[in-house]
């Protein structure tokens, strides 16, 4: 979905601005699960972008998710500030630890880029386990807020869903500025990137900072909204989880982080509700969906010719 | 200090067992195989599972159920590789990852649903119990059989690769994709062959270690990460490089424990991203 | 709650397990067992799971609880806290159910027992225990039946203090709050005990660790009397077994956590001598008493091996429930908690009750050494010491000051 045209924008507000008073009107326990799929389709995205602008694949995203739950919790929990300033904190703490491993990380490619995004979060993630003085180690940290800044479902729902609109919005506009064209450029042909005299690094550099600094918002809702947090929410299954949902809602589209984290959220929801075994019945789903849609739901809602293309350039690089 | 490192250099063994069968899939198919903890984990099963049917827990039983614990979990990997893998060669990678993720998936609650969630100990044949006395300090017999072991493969991998025509083309697979298939070799062939060789490993691990300590469903996680880091500091696709990466992990590792005991859950990824950011010091700006 | 009004694609999706209307007197009595079915916890909680079964079918049979019958609602939380939370919030929302329990990890733990005090519906654990949920962070609708871990270490401390060959021990745990947390636990009440004796400084262990070998090497190297293990599930396997070929029991002996799964994982490959351990609730320790062998034997006949300390456990807390219940002769949540401290027990692990101020039953640990029996295909703590919990107990003021400390 192109942002250059004036009617997508104003379609896409439109939407956004529905679903969240579609919010509203949901029962309280529908509205959990909306809030919870909004929020992962905010951190999926911002993997996303990650992954299909800026071709870095990493295995350490949840280390972004993470700060912004503990840099959120922290400051409201330990340091006792007020929660406005907490809920800006967190983010912060994510944006500052992108920097960090971003600089660390963007002098490396592929796998090995991969392999150092997840030592970082690993690193991140026993922290938080251990230094349990500071942190409550495995314990995490409860009881210090009504989950929800003690809001109703229903309403902290069409909250979640508007920040999430407004960031993804904010993505699909940096995609379309010049920063991101140098990013998806960086992204596919780094050398003749340099060549045109972007500094690969640098813009590498940005990207990972972008993506940390909305995976920390989505750390930070995902405390709130669940009044906690855990040194699972570093952990590489979190990780994982959003790769699944970057895979199965599209590598190539735009939207793919969204479409994935809707049905990746219901399908393991409702799927362990239903099985013992779940753990192989979406083993089976995910193969099949790879098998069938190897281009995701984003790529099969293009081949339906309902979504445009939001990747020009990308389309000679399979 | 030496009782550390002598006894680090034999861990060090075990982790190349499991890290060899990763690092040469990826070598020549470019394939991170996430389930290949998962394939470790399954082999530590069969071999449970085969020993009582072979003849109890005596030194030839353990032996044949290792060897076929891990033939067959070559198989399902050669199964696994032309059913599923081969058809989306050519696709995005991310593709691969999932379609790995999703056996590690299957695996885990196959595992489950056969042998139960609870922890299985498969008893040490008695003639591999003890222990070699090294001045005071104490060498199981086991791990200088899992040395051994660990040295008869990478000797076998090495000349495989240097000595006969199969490895020429392996390392020019590894070289150069399109060259070999320039060459009118069938590269469909060298996939799906190293893939089965690779699972075999995992499985050759697996099966190995199973009486050497606990057995159940959360090996796979705890096994895949200490893979990748091997086979990453080794640099990927390095057999060489994964043996003396593993060794150098296994000392450290017997150090840290006596002089930063408290890194001990972190110092495998602090070692990797030492290595892995100086190696990129030595850079230009882009590699490949 | 009706889906319509979202007018959204997904509501067909979204409509699994939603149930309306007020709750009528000969509705069942829901139950959501929320259990770490999968993940880390899974190995403890299956013999759990099927004693709770077990326990539900007995009393549904006797025609359930106030003639209502009891309907359990079996939930996976993966082992994972948000999962825990969401699954809990969910049963209370959408099922409506009248209690939580299931849990076994202590995070899951907390993060479950922060919805059950918001939500104000009752929330117990039998298998996982936290002294932070019962002390710090300790709620009204909560309690736990099994002994947290500062009475375990005590109990402990006691048992290794009698034995005055032990002069030099050394700690070796994970790396996390619980193993830091027991070590010191058991470490001050052994110094006030035997003032003589010398603990080394503690051997942190990386959880998820299959190789203990180095660990080993640098306890063993130590030369300690008593090495005081920390650890449980499939490290301890691993550390039994890998230090097994080191000599470990010919050069040291060893105290830990020998739950009767691990026991059974063992079968006959402890060694003779030198294994010491302490457990929550092994049924060999408890056969003098007819409910325990009835229990035993039904939950034999059904699975076809002895119950774990965790099925003794899960079947004695849904017991103890039952009979608050009858108590209150309500399911309410305020008459159920009001009821709590009143209920003199007999349960399968004896006499117990519930401690109004925190939610902690009076649970005895056991504490002894770990031998072959003929009786049984593994090796059993046969005729371990009961430690009871006035032994152990953590004093009223103690957690006054805990919790005003906290605030």
């Amino acid at each position: 979905m192109s942002f250059e045209h004036v009617q997508s924008r104003w379609l896409f507000a439109a939407v956004s601005l529905g679903l969240a008073v579609a919010m509203l009107m949901l029962g309280p326990g529908i509205a959990l699960l909306a809030t919870e799929v909004a929020i992962m389709a905010l951190f999926a995205s911002s993997l996303g972008f990650l992954i299909n602008y800026g071709g870095m694949v990493s295995f350490g995203h949840a280390a972004y998710f993470g700060l912004g739950a503990y840099g959120f919790a922290l400051a409201a929990a330990k340091l006792g500030l007020p929660l406005w300033l907490a809920v800006v904190l967190g983010p912060l703490t994510a944006a500052l630890g992108a920097v960090l491993f971003g600089a660390l990380c963007v002098r490396l490619t592929h796998i090995y880029f991969a392999m150092l995004t997840l030592a970082c979060s690993e690193i991140v993630f026993t922290v938080l386990f251990q230094a349990y003085d500071y942190t409550g180690g495995d314990n995490g940290l409860t009881n210090f807020m009504a989950p929800r800044f003690g809001l109703s479902p229903q309403i902290y729902a069409a909250l979640t869903v508007a920040i999430v609109a407004l960031c993804i919005a904010f993505l699909a506009r940096i995609v379309r500025s010049p920063l991101g064209l140098a990013i998806q450029a960086v992204g596919e042909e780094p050398h003749r990137a340099a060549a045109l005299g972007f500094s690969p690094r640098l813009v590498q550099l940005v990207a990972c900072v972008i993506a940390g600094t909305l995976a920390g918002i989505a750390g930070t809702m995902y405390s709130v909204f669940q009044g906690n947090a855990f040194p699972d929410y570093a952990g590489v299954g979190i990780t994982i989880d959003a790769l699944v949902m970057v895979v199965i809602g599209g590598v190539k589209g735009f939207y793919g982080g969204v479409f994935g984290a809707i049905i990746y959220v219901l399908l393991k929801t409702f799927v362990s509700r239903a099985f013992t075994h779940w753990e192989l019945v979406i083993g089976l789903i995910l193969i099949a969906v790879v098998l069938i849609f190897p281009t995701g739901i984003a790529g099969l809602l293009q081949k339906l010719g309902l979504s445009r293309t939001a990747r020009p350039s990308g389309e000679q690089h399979p | 200090m030496a009782a550390q490192l002598l006894n680090g250099l034999t861990e060090g063994m075990m982790l190349f067992l499991i890290a060899s069968g990763l690092t040469l899939i990826f070598g020549i198919t470019r394939i991170v195989n996430f389930a290949h903890g998962s394939l470790y984990m399954l082999g530590a099963f069969l071999a449970y599972h085969l020993m009582p049917m072979l003849g109890g827990s005596t030194v030839a039983s353990f032996a044949s159920a290792v060897l076929l614990s891990a033939i067959l979990v070559g198989l399902l990997g050669l199964v696994f590789e032309v059913l599923i893998l081969r058809r989306i060669y050519g696709a995005d990678d991310l593709l691969q990852l999932i379609i790995t993720l999703a056996l590690v998936l299957i695996l885990r609650d196959v595992v489950k649903a056969i042998w139960g969630a609870n922890d299985i100990s498969v008893p040490m044949p008695a003639s591999l119990s003890g222990a070699l006395q090294i001045g005071g300090t104490f060498l199981p017999l086991f791990q200088i059989v899992a040395f051994a072991v660990g040295l008869v493969v990478i000797t076998l991998m090495v000349s495989i690769m240097r000595f006969t025509r199969a490895g020429v083309l392996l390392r020019a697979a590894t070289d150069d994709r399109g060259m070999v298939a320039l060459l009118g070799i069938n590269q469909a062939w060298i996939f799906s062959s190293v893939f089965a060789v690779g699972c075999f490993l995992a499985g050759l691990a697996g099966a190995l270690a199973a009486p050497f300590g606990n057995v159940n469903y959360l090996l796979d996680t705890n096994i895949i990460v200490m893979a990748f880091v091997v086979v990453v500091i080794g640099g990927l696709g390095s057999l060489s490089g994964a043996l003396i990466a593993a060794l150098s992990v296994g000392m450290v590792k017997g150090l840290g424990v006596i002089y930063f005991p408290r890194l001990s859950t972190v110092l495998i990824f602090l070692i990797m991203a030492a290595v892995l950011v100086i190696r990129s010091l030595g850079r230009g700006a882009i590699s490949k | 709650m009706k889906l319509k009004r979202g007018g959204l694609l997904l509501a067909t999706l979204l409509a699994v397990g939603v149930t309306t209307g007020p709750v009528q007197a000969q509705d069942p009595i829901r139950i959501g067992y929320a259990a770490d079915m999968s993940g880390a916890c899974g190995s403890l909680v299956d013999g759990a799971t099927k004693a709770f079964r077990l326990g539900v079918e007995e009393l549904n049979a006797a025609g359930g609880l106030l003639g209502r019958k009891i309907e359990v609602i079996e939930r996976d939380t993966k082992t994972k806290p948000d999962e825990g939370a969401k699954e809990v919030r969910d049963l209370i929302v959408n099922s409506k159910v009248e209690l939580i329990t299931g849990v076994c990890s202590s995070a899951v733990l907390l993060a479950e027992t922060a919805v059950s005090a918001e939500l104000k519906v009752p929330f117990y654990s039998a298998i996982g225990n936290s002294q932070t949920a019962t002390i710090e962070k300790g709620q009204p609708y909560f309690w736990q039946t099994n002994p947290n871990v500062l009475m375990e270490s005590i109990a402990v401390a006691e048992y290794v203090a009698a034995n005055k060959a032990w002069k030099k021990i050394a700690p070796l745990a994970y790396d996390y709050e619980w193993g830091h947390t027991s070590v010191k636990a058991f470490s001050e009440h052994l110094k006030k005990l035997r003032p003589d004796i010398e603990i080394l400084p503690m051997v942190p262990v990386k959880l998820g660790e299959t190789n203990m070998t180095s660990y080993i090497t640098a306890v063993l190297a130590q030369k300690p009397d008593l090495v005081y293990g920390a650890i449980f599930g499939g490290g301890l396997v691993n550390l039994v077994k890998q230090g097994k070929a080191f000599g470990f029991f010919q050069q040291t002996s060893l105290v830990t956590l020998t739950t009767v799964d691990f026991l059974q994982t063992m079968g006959g490959e402890l060694p003779e001598a030198g294994l010491h351990g302490f457990a929550r609730a092994p049924f060999t320790s408890l056969l003098d008493n007819p409910k325990v062998k009835s229990f035993v034997q039904s939950y034999k006949a059904r699975h076809g091996k002895d119950p774990d300390d965790w099925a003794v456990l899960a079947y004695d807390g849904l017991m103890f429930y039952a009979e608050v219940v009858k108590a209150a002769k309500s399911t309410k949540a305020d008459d159920v908690v009001k009821a709590l401290p009143t209920v003199k027990y007999e349960g399968l692990r004896g006499s117990m009750t519930v401690r109004g101020l925190d939610g902690q039953m009076s649970a005895p640990s056991f504490v002894g050494a770990v031998i072959k029996d003929a009786a049984y295909p593994f090796s059993i703590m046969k005729g371990a010491t009961r430690v009871d919990a006035s032994k152990t107990l953590t004093p009223e003021d103690f957690i006054k000051s805990a919790r005003a400390a906290a605030k």
